[in-house]
């Protein structure tokens, strides 16, 4: 949280994850290799380790942009969303290799600056099978070093979560970039269909999931409820909200978490002041409601995370009669105390 | 998330909804639809048995073979290490004309057929795609 910062904050559930990761690309790579050397024995070595390991990163970056819809699809898929920012440094490490061999392999051992070769040596921009493919890649890696060099918790302080937050969805200029990379490129020359085919249902797997999800988002922020009675709205029964946990509501412009807590229920703010994780998607652990994302926990009856930490979110009334539940979607200060609302 | 940024990724999405599979489709057609037996040889071509005359280079090795009547003609070209230039093309050079016959790569030997030339005269000429630039020249003579 805000008190200091460490490289990186090693748990056990942290270093399962690393572990996984490296042993699955280890394999990945091994296995990528001795096939190549089984189905093709005059293959070179740079062009085993350029084709594995952008194939590699080309695969996770699948799997991280699958993550965030996912987990708001399914609550399993939380643990995968918490180690994310590893996973994306992993991805930028497969694709800094990939580049860094393919500069070296293709740009480097002429008399020409490589950089400069890479930029020079082709400037057919306005054909699509001779199209300057490499600078797309190198476009979406330059994306992803920004990304990964500024994946800790230091940068998302000092830049602000917006600039921050607008940073990371370049993500996805990212992909595009690099499924023109592929498509103008690689599969100009290895034309098999099933190439075309992968990349398609890489695409159709990544868009399918995230209008989905998307449209599923806009179906919650369009709730309608009863119009107000002196600022409260009727928004359900006190059955509907399980112990420790919340139900969110999207009242006016934003969302609204509503925690049952020790007999009494409480709403604060659903956007957690880290990285905009749905508090109120988490659960109260140690008193505390803490965001399902990355663990930043704040106590339900102020919005303010426990000392020594400083964050703080806005809270809001609360009240129960004949066991329906009424909220005022008024905010308070950020980290200003509530009584809540006593269920009899 | 807050509400204009759920909005914002949704809007981005919608937007690569189309241009990915316009990217993928525009793709797919711009590849060339050439045979791929002018650029990559046979896996079964098999040398032609009369030596007619041979350069040895550092990196590779370059024959020119004949039919025992002399009516067909073929280069056999090996690479014993791999060149600095990933993928080159081979042409054969005619008076002022060139013709593509076929491309080298990684080490590993490679048959191209070639036509008789009533000069008794054959001279290649290796062109790196890559670097856009020609890096050797190989003549033989019958």
């Amino acid at each position: 949280m805000s008190t200091g910062y460490t490289a990186v904050g090693w748990n056990r559930q942290k270093k399962l994850y690393d572990w996984f990761i490296f042993v699955f690309c280890v394999l990945y790579l091994t296995a990528f290799i001795l096939i190549t050397a089984l189905i093709n024995p005059d293959y070179t070595f740079e062009t085993v380790l350029i084709r594995s390991t952008s194939t590699l990163a080309v695969l996770l970056l699948h799997v991280i942009l699958s993550i965030g819809p996912l987990a708001r699809m399914n609550k399993k898929f939380l643990p995968l969303l918490y180690n994310r920012r590893h996973l994306g440094v992993t991805m930028f490490c497969m694709a800094a290799v990939h580049g860094g061999f393919s500069i070296f392999q293709f740009h480097g051992l002429s008399n020409v600056n490589p950089f400069v070769s890479l930029f020079t040596s082709n400037t057919n921009f306005f054909s699509l099978n001779g199209f300057p493919f490499q600078l797309l890649g190198f476009l979406a890696l330059i994306i992803f070093f920004l990304m990964a060099s500024t994946s800790h918790d230091f940068w998302l302080h000092n830049l602000s979560p917006k600039v921050w937050k607008t940073l990371h969805m370049f993500v996805y200029l990212a992909y595009f970039l690099i499924v023109m990379h592929v498509m103008l490129g690689v599969i100009q020359y290895e034309t098999h269909p099933v190439f075309v085919l992968l990349v398609g249902a890489g695409a159709l797997w990544l868009i399918s999931l995230h209008l989905m999800t998307g449209m599923r988002e806009v179906k919650k922020d369009n709730e309608k409820f009863n119009p107000a009675t002196e600022g409260f709205v009727k928004i359900c029964n006190v059955t509907e909200i399980e112990e420790s946990r919340a139900k969110i509501f999207c009242i006016d412009k934003e969302r609204i978490a509503v925690y049952k807590h020790e007999g009494k229920l409480y709403a604060i703010h659903n956007v957690c002041k880290h990285q905009g994780g749905p508090l109120g998607e988490g659960k109260i652990v140690d008193g505390c409601i803490t965001c399902p994302w990355h663990g930043y926990q704040y106590l339900p009856h102020n919005g303010q995370s426990p000392p020594p930490f400083t964050e703080k979110v806005s809270t809001y009334d609360v009240r129960i009669e004949n066991a329906q539940v009424w909220l005022n979607p008024m905010p308070f200060a950020e980290g200003t105390e509530r009584p809540g609302a006593v269920i009899n | 998330m807050i509400k204009p940024l759920r909005k914002r990724h949704l809007q981005i999405w919608m937007l690569l909804a189309v241009l990915i599979p316009i990217g993928i489709i525009s793709g797919y057609m711009a590849v060339p639809k050439q045979e791929s037996s002018k650029l990559l040889q046979e896996d079964k071509t098999v040398a032609l048995p009369v030596l007619v005359n041979k350069v040895e280079g550092k990196n590779y090795s370059v024959y020119l073979l004949s039919s025992e009547d002399k009516k067909n003609y073929q280069l056999q070209w090996i690479i014993k290490k791999t060149s600095t230039q990933p993928s080159s093309l081979v042409y054969k050079l005619s008076g002022s004309e060139k013709e593509l016959i076929g491309r080298v790569g990684s080490t590993g030997t490679y048959f191209f057929p070639v036509k008789e030339d009533s000069t008794g005269q054959y001279n290649f000429l290796v062109y790196d795609i890559i670097h856009r630039q020609t890096t050797d020249s190989i003549n033989l003579k019958q």
